[in-house]
């Protein structure tokens, strides 16, 4: 089989392996504004296994936020909306499922961490009040007099030093770290199948984002939870994920294990942003960034998106979208859209 | 929060005592106390008794400082249009009755303005979200008098349904009280609705939403507790309103209040009267923001814990 997959072009639609817990398939979600309309999530295909964590890399506004609020059906209301796609989570499609049903389903069986902990928490509410809610609005069968000591328990986890005293306290009154950690105890206080994390460690400084990052790796580690990694940092997906999806301008333009990525970076995007990434080791004058923009929201979009600030594009590339096409590793998970790949003997590298 | 309470009541004190200052110089603005209490052919020599009387032959600052030692002991003069009574003591028989009408207005205004507020925002740019704007403009635009009468023949002469005036009965207030309420429900509502409607945006609602927390409770108790505190500012001045508000509509449903006497005191020039009716109201104002300020405390945790 990955001799056969290395070959020929495969699609990301064939049955995933048989532990796969949350399967999405041409996901599209498109924004509905008064001067254009943005397909901010283009036909997009991934999968989560048990315990494993796929990271999602991508420059803001690619729709990798919009990806992961819709597989929970919190698109941005008004003008998002979910046009197809399937989201296959415990034998069942999410799309298909009643805003009852959903509401039961988040923050029980899928839960999310947001970007900025100074705004997620509800400043005129305490810590403990919040944490409450989480635990009673999933109706986890707690009796009232046991709460507090779960609450309690619960920030132990996220090791939060002094719990008992903490929530009691307002979130004004913690750092931008506790914060998030607060946030992350939300996340896991119903033992959720999976965790998606939204660039979760963007806004906070690096010693307290390297202690988070630990943090979910250890939360991971003792629950076996599945953890979709929102991030544009191509350094954070090397030490959290196992597998990675690069998304440019709505599409999932490379996908495939962490390690075949990195070592074998098969669309000129990925290896861009691989590029991107500031060496310790070397010195050099000026730090590469890809040339050009993403194409504005809303901007008619026919073949590929990143031909624009592609050096290897011709006029191909930009009139027909690629095919998906096995990544360079020879690992049958990796796979890239790009047209260069069809002369197996090609590989990008850049100046 | 103690630290906090303790600054506002100091600048309140402050308050009162540059509207002391203000009423003293505006009395003084006005002419010659001496030629209001006298008649025209008055002496010379009786017009120098009297300005001795009354120490108004003594600097502007020392008669200022006279002045603020009787209004500490709340001494505001005899009334000149009713001889013998009191000043303060005829405000202070009438200042429950105002407060009342316009506790009711404010109730009024507050029961009304938050729901469409909320709705307004939650279903932005709906009918109910432009009936709304349509119902509050009218309100603010139409001056008290005019719907005060407007409904008095609808409810009263035509339906018979409400008394035409006076005071009594909870009936005697519905009127007078919507008149004056209406006023405030469009800048109120309006303030709820874009609060609201920022409330709804932040990302701690989201968070809300992703914990699976009901809609209902998302925007009743998530959204709506940050977005009262918007409001809250406008609270101080809508205070002030009510009151001014007050004046007009006691004149038409003839309410026993502080308005209608200081109505009645200024045409007839009773200056105790008008003084003591100016510091009154002052106070109650000054009063009622130092009450908001409080409530700010309560409902943010963000100043209580300064």
């Amino acid at each position: 089989m990955p001799t056969t997959a290395a070959v020929q072009p495969h699609s990301r639609d064939r049955d995933p392996p048989a532990e796969v817990i949350l399967d999405v398939k041409d996901l599209r979600t498109y924004l509905f504004t008064k001067r254009a309309l943005v397909k901010a999530v283009d036909g997009v295909s991934f999968y989560l296994r048990r315990g494993e964590t796929l990271g999602i890399v991508g420059e803001s506004g690619s729709g990798k936020s919009i990806t992961a609020l819709s597989l929970l059906r919190m698109e941005p209301k008004p003008a998002g909306r979910i046009v197809a796609g399937e989201v296959w989570f415990q034998g069942e499609d999410l799309l298909r499922k009643s805003p009852a049903e959903m509401r039961r389903i988040r923050g029980r069986r899928i839960s999310m961490i947001l970007q900025d902990p100074q705004t997620s928490l509800n400043p005129v509410f305490t810590i403990g009040n919040q944490l409450t809610e989480a635990f009673t609005t999933a109706r986890q069968g707690i009796s009232r007099a046991r709460l507090p000591q779960v609450v309690v328990e619960v920030l132990r986890k996220v090791n939060i030093a002094d719990p008992e005293r903490r929530v009691s306290t307002y979130p004004h009154q913690l750092s931008g770290g506790m914060k998030q950690r607060v946030v992350g105890a939300i996340a896991i206080s119903c033992s959720p199948d999976i965790v998606i994390a939204d660039e979760p460690t963007t806004s906070l400084d690096l010693t307290i984002q390297a202690q988070y990052l630990r943090l979910i790796r250890q939360l991971q580690e003792t629950s076996g939870v599945g953890i979709i990694f929102i991030t544009h940092d191509f350094g954070i997906v090397a030490k959290m994920c196992d597998r990675v999806a690069v998304m440019y301008a709505g599409k999932i333009v490379e996908h495939g294990p962490v390690r075949a990525i990195f070592n074998h970076p098969s669309h000129p995007y990925t290896q861009a942003l691989i590029h991107s990434v500031p060496k310790l080791e070397e010195r050099t004058e000026r730090l590469y960034s890809i040339p050009g923009q993403p194409p504005a929201p809303g901007e008619a979009l026919v073949g590929c998106r990143f031909a624009k600030r592609c050096e290897f594009a011709d006029d191909r590339c930009r009139q027909e979208y690629p095919p998906v096409f096995a990544g360079r590793s020879g690992h049958q998970e990796h796979t890239a859209d790009c047209w260069r790949l069809e002369d197996p003997t090609w590989r990008p590298s850049l100046r | 929060m103690l630290r906090y309470l303790t600054k506002r009541v100091g600048q309140t004190i402050f308050t009162l005592f540059a509207v002391t200052l203000i009423v003293f110089s505006l009395g003084r603005l006005t002419g010659d106390p001496a030629t209001v209490l006298m008649p025209v052919e008055a002496r010379q020599e009786d017009r120098a008794r009297i300005m001795q009387h009354w120490g108004l032959d003594q600097p502007l600052h020392i008669q200022y400082v006279r002045y603020i030692g009787n209004v500490l002991r709340g001494e505001f003069g005899e009334s000149l249009q009713w001889p013998g009574r009191d000043a303060l003591e005829l405000v202070l028989l009438r200042i429950g009755n105002t407060l009342e009408l316009g506790l009711a207005a404010l109730l009024f205004a507050v029961a009304v303005a938050v729901p469409i507020g909320v709705f307004s925002a939650v279903y932005k740019n709906s009918f109910i979200d432009h009936a709304g704007k349509f119902i509050a403009l009218l309100g603010q635009s139409l001056p008290h008098f005019w719907i005060g009468i407007v409904f008095i023949w609808i409810f009263a002469v035509n339906l018979r349904w409400l008394p035409t005036s006076g005071r009594g009965t909870w009936a005697h207030l519905i009127m007078p009280a919507v008149v004056i309420g209406w006023f405030q429900v469009a800048a109120l509502m309006r303030l709820i609705r874009s609060a609201m409607l920022e409330a709804l945006d932040s990302e701690y609602i989201k968070l809300a939403r992703l914990k699976g927390v009901r809609e209902r409770v998302v925007i009743w108790k998530h959204a709506l507790r940050n977005a009262a505190i918007v409001p809250l500012t406008y609270f101080g001045i809508m205070i002030a309103y009510l009151v001014v508000g007050s004046i007009t509509t006691e004149v038409v449903f003839s309410w026993p209040g502080v308005g209608l006497l200081v109505v009645n005191a200024v045409t007839a020039r009773d200056f105790p009267v008008v003084q003591a009716v100016t510091i009154v109201f002052a106070f109650v104002i000054v009063l009622a923001n130092l009450i908001v300020d409080v409530l700010y405390g309560v409902l943010d945790p963000r100043i209580r814990f300064e």
